[in-house]
């Protein structure tokens, strides 16, 4: 089984954690951010393209805390957190580090 | 229940995330629509956390249900909690005070761990976790059921695990902070719940804090549930084969006690039949100073027949080798029988017999030298725990039900409620028994139970208390 890129697993992470308390609406919020590809929302297939990757999961943090405020913020930082653990310090976008 | 000890308590800045600490109320007028919006995500964000935690007690829930040796229940409840929380390694241990140490009995790690393990042998499922008083990082938890955390492995395995491989599991594996939970069943330590995260223990999320204190709770009573169960499948497996050994002994002690009585019987019939023979003049008349132990000794040797008799009986009927011969026949007449045969003897005692009154023949299907038996027994019963009054054998058919009911009522000293459950057991006698000097094996009523038994029949008795009599029942099918 190859690997999922660990940007992609980031970005999936935040949305799945986010559907849990938005619901569905997780996914197309998600679906407006540029670079974020949501390719099967059920079986959890989400492709970060187009540039910077760093920029991207910053965006979609960007994306929840204006519409939920900080709270939200915070829950994609948590979502993630074992996965942010893992990285360089260099690698972890802006906006989830701590 | 434990409780988080924090050690190093930095706090870690989060928002608040309460409904309206700190913020516009969502009733108030002033409240905008992205303060409705904010506020909603709050409250649903509550709701979220709580039911992630609530699934994850309804996995352990279900694992506990299907599942009760300790072994396997703590191979799923392990992975379970590893996945669900994201976490490097969960490990589920047994404590040992004797030992002193904690024994792994499940332990669940990231395929990076296992990849290590399999390339350095270090694997955490046989690595138990010693000399645990010996040690001030585990005090906490046995003194205030208190869990502890440490970024230290060798502090939790010592010496069992290596610098280099604990650096492996740091860079390679991320393990960075091990948080140890005591499992606490009636203020005992029973074991040890392993968590091993890749953050500091700050970064540790309040949910993820919440969720392993609540798993460790359930993990405690689930434990403790399969550890009973165990205890109990192994109990129950020693009481079984120490049944069947004791029915092997109980069998050979039937053979032997068979074999000894036959062997016994010989001469006592022998001795019985001699003194008798000598008490008759057979030999001449026997001397006056000599008729008195001619006389114990027929007495005594008859006595022994008895029991020799009573032995036999109850050898054949635990090995199943009690004959029956079935034929119709007048139980009235048998009754009535055994009544005029035992009727000199109960006399010379000072006690009045009354045999049964049947207007017809009282017809059954047995056999009747085994009911004359019991009948003679119980009037034998009778009679020895009567000192003065009277015996009466009474017969009352009921057509209806096609039964017949035999009683033996007596005036004796009767018989004690708590003793009646008893009273047809092997070796069973009466308390009263010493207090009236009755001698006798205890196996009679038993052999007559199982010979009643034997033919579909039912025995008991009655008993209005001591010094008021009893009456022995015998009920069997009319023909």
């Amino acid at each position: 089984m190859m690997a999922i890129p660990i940007f992609n697993q980031i970005a999936y992470r935040i949305i799945k954690e986010q559907a849990l308390i938005i619901g569905p609406l997780a996914w197309d919020e998600a679906r407006k951010v540029s670079g974020i590809q949501v390719v099967d929302s059920a079986k959890g297939q989400v492709d970060v393209q187009n540039g910077d990757p760093k920029l991207v999961v910053d965006k979609l943090v960007a994306q929840y805390e204006r519409l939920f405020g900080k709270a939200s913020h915070e829950v994609c930082r948590e979502a993630v957190a074992d996965l942010i653990a893992e990285l360089p310090p260099t690698d972890v976008p802006t906006s989830l580090q701590s | 229940m434990f409780k988080f000890f924090h050690t190093n308590p930095k706090s870690v800045e989060r928002p608040n995330l309460g409904l309206v600490q700190g913020r516009k109320n969502v009733a108030t007028d002033e409240a905008s629509p992205k303060d409705i919006q904010e506020s909603l995500y709050r409250q649903n964000l509550e709701l979220a956390v709580k039911n992630k935690t609530l699934s994850l007690l309804a996995k352990l829930y279900e694992i506990s249900t299907e599942t009760l040796e300790p072994k396997e229940l703590a191979k799923r409840v392990v992975f379970a909690v590893r996945t669900i929380l994201n976490v490097r390694l969960v490990g589920l241990y047994l404590f040992s005070e004797a030992a002193d140490d904690f024994t792994p009995l499940g332990v669940s790690a990231t395929d990076t761990i296992e990849k290590i393990k399999a390339e350095t042998g270090c694997d955490f499922a046989a690595v138990p976790i010693s000399r645990v008083s010996q040690s001030k990082f585990w005090k906490p938890l046995f003194s205030n059921h208190k869990s502890n955390q440490t970024e230290s492995l060798l502090e939790i395995f010592g010496e069992k695990i290596s610098q280099a491989v604990v650096d492996r599991l740091r860079a390679e594996a991320h393990m960075k902070t091990v948080l140890c939970c005591p499992l606490v069943i009636d203020n005992k330590v029973i074991g040890l719940f392993l968590v091993a995260i890749n953050r500091a223990y700050e970064m540790f999320s309040e949910h993820e804090r919440n969720s392993v204190e609540a798993a460790v709770n359930v993990v405690a009573l689930t434990l403790d549930k399969a550890q009973l169960y165990q205890t109990l499948a192994i109990t129950n497996q020693k009481l079984g084969e120490a049944n069947e050994r004791l029915k092997e002994l109980d069998q050979l002690k039937s053979e032997f006690v068979s074999l000894a009585t036959h062997q016994i019987r010989g001469p006592l019939t022998a001795i019985k039949g001699f003194a008798s023979m000598m008490i008759e003049g057979d030999y001449g008349e026997v001397p006056k100073t000599l008729q008195e132990p001619v006389d114990t000794i027929y007495q005594s040797s008859q006595s022994l027949v008895v029991i020799v008799e009573d032995f036999l009986n109850v050898s054949r009927i635990e090995q199943g080798k009690m004959k029956y011969d079935f034929t119709d026949f007048d139980l009235c007449a048998l009754a009535n029988e055994v009544v005029n045969e035992d009727r000199v003897i109960i006399e010379k005692r000072g006690l009045n017999v009354s045999a049964a009154i049947c207007p017809s023949p009282v017809t059954v299907h047995g056999d009747r030298g085994k009911l004359k038996q019991v009948i003679g027994n119980l009037l034998d019963n009778s009679m020895k725990y009567t000192p003065k009054g009277s015996i009466m054998l009474s017969l009352v058919s009921n057509k209806a039900s096609k039964k017949v009911l035999l009683s033996i009522k007596d005036t004796g000293v009767g018989i004690r409620a708590e003793t009646i459950p008893h009273l047809f057991h092997k070796f069973s006698r009466a308390e009263d028994a010493s207090k009236v000097n009755i001698l006798g094996t205890g196996l009679g009523l038993y052999v007559a139970k199982e010979m009643i038994k034997a033919h579909g029949g039912r025995i008991w008795v009655e008993s209005p208390g001591e010094g008021k009599g009893a009456t022995f029942f015998v009920e069997l099918a009319l023909v």
